[in-house]
């Protein structure tokens, strides 16, 4: 549907209490989604995670549990650590976290790079306006 | 009586033998170009404009995902892109008319006016040196996509750390309609491929700024072009020094500035003909809020110039690209 019929939906929807409930139903969710934060691993996030999780210390403590729940209670809590270090608090300051509002600018660049390559294959349009990121 | 069934039969066996040769020559016919090198075909590719309606699944690099894109051009090289799926994007129309870029947000009601991506589009001569540097082009057994016979161009390149790229090429009117990229480990994705096209002009209003009552008009200036970085400092606060040698035959292509007065950061361009990287840098010393990136991005030089490095390349390959900068003497 083009942007035109878009709108002709939305004036419907505007007469139609069904449809318009329906609508601030879809509209709420999506609203959710898209504050969703992006995230993106720093560069070396890999490598950190890498030597973590194959840290000789944590592998040699492993070999030397003599039972299996021993050996599977710190593969949890070490499975446990790592999930906390790394996806709640500190990742915040590893990664290239993009600032509001110039955040929009580096998005609609990146689109417009796609714009600049007939061979890119990427879409060269920008997701969400700047409006909507702000909700 | 026998002899007739005889011959019946072995006309049969001829005619099955001759549609088989038929088709075994209609394929060899889609996998060899009429005397056209890869080169040349990736060359025409960049270089035509075709008036034509396709369907395809292209990728959105920033979200990792592919979205479905009616995608319409005519001859002078003029586009519209209407988003079909999902559901979060659908509707928003996305039009270059070759001067300046329309995107219309439907659900917000708003229509953002910019510089056309178009006309900052790299001489597809001088590009076309730059991938035949960095890569080695061939052709692959032809495919058929979408009813359309394609050539299909292998570039592989010469630093083993960077994709492969699979070009299915429109064997008669030269459109790109599928991009596979291959990775060092042998991970295909597809970058693009085409569901349906039909070759004709489409209709001339298509290409206008949509009128739509009630729509906010939003006008971007950037990206604006600079082409001398001394004069950059009065700008950013800093004068961008780009390495003597970027790895892996990267080349810096241009450098634009973006944000605003108050905020403004300077954007590098760099390629190697077929792959694009974009290395954002600040002024670190800066207020929070003024930057693009948390500081200090993907890493912070001597001088306190901060840098992130996007681009369709492997992280190690960006890392490397970063090094190059943050090592710059």
């Amino acid at each position: 549907m083009g942007g035109q019929e878009m709108l002709r939906v939305r004036e419907h929807v505007s007469r139609c209490p069904q449809c318009s409930e329906e609508l601030d139903q879809l509209r709420s969710v999506k609203n959710l989604m898209a504050s969703l934060p992006t995230r993106i691993p720093a560069i070396d996030f890999e490598a950190k995670l890498s030597k973590r999780v194959f840290a000789p210390s944590i592998r040699g403590a492993i070999r030397s549990a003599t039972g299996f729940w021993l050996a599977s209670t710190l593969a949890a809590a070490a499975a446990a650590f790592l999930v906390f270090h790394f996806l709640s608090v500190p990742i915040k300051s590893r990664s290239p976290v993009i600032n509001q509002p110039i955040a929009y600018d580096v998005e609609r660049d990146q689109a417009f790079i796609a714009g600049t390559d007939p061979l890119s294959g990427q879409a060269g349009i920008v997701n969400v306006s700047h409006d909507a990121k702000r909700r | 009586m026998m002899r007739n069934d005889a011959r019946i039969a072995f006309a049969k066996k001829g005619s099955v033998l001759c549609a088989f040769l038929s088709a075994t020559l209609c394929a060899a016919v889609a996998a060899e170009p009429n005397n056209d090198t890869p080169k040349e075909v990736l060359l025409r590719s960049l270089e035509r404009k075709v008036a034509c309606t396709l369907v395809q699944s292209q990728r959105m690099d920033s979200k990792r995902f592919a979205v479905q894109v009616k995608v319409q051009m005519d001859s002078e090289g003029r586009s519209r892109r209407t988003v079909l799926q999902p559901l979060s994007m659908q509707g928003t129309v996305s039009i270059d008319d070759g001067h300046s870029w329309f995107t219309l947000f439907p659900d917000e009601k708003k229509l953002v006016i910019q510089p056309s991506p178009s006309e900052h589009r790299q001489n597809p001569r001088t590009r076309i040196l730059l991938i035949e540097q960095n890569y080695r082009l061939s052709f692959e057994r032809g495919t058929n996509i979408a009813g359309r016979k394609a050539f299909v161009v292998t570039a592989a390149p010469k630093a083993k750390e960077l994709p492969l790229r699979r070009y299915a090429i429109d064997g008669e009117k030269f459109v790109l309609l599928r991009l596979e990229r291959i990775d060092s480990e042998g991970k295909t994705r597809i970058e693009l491929d085409t569901q349906a096209i039909t070759y004709g002009k489409p209709p001339e209003d298509l290409f206008e700024m949509p009128q739509v009552e009630g729509v906010r008009v939003e006008r971007c200036w950037g990206p604006r072009r600079i082409t001398d970085l001394s004069k950059a400092r009065e700008l950013i606060g800093f004068e961008p020094r780009p390495p003597d040698h970027l790895p892996y035959g990267f080349v810096m292509s241009d450098a634009d500035l973006l944000g605003s007065t108050e905020s403004a950061f300077i954007a590098l361009r760099l390629s190697d003909g077929l792959a694009h990287v974009t290395v954002y840098q600040w002024d670190g010393k800066r207020g929070h809020r003024e930057v693009p990136f948390r500081p200090p991005g993907d890493g912070q030089d001597g001088d306190g110039i901060c840098y992130v490095v996007l681009g369709d390349i492997p992280r190690s390959v960006r890392k490397k690209i970063l090094e190059s900068f943050l090592h710059n003497p």
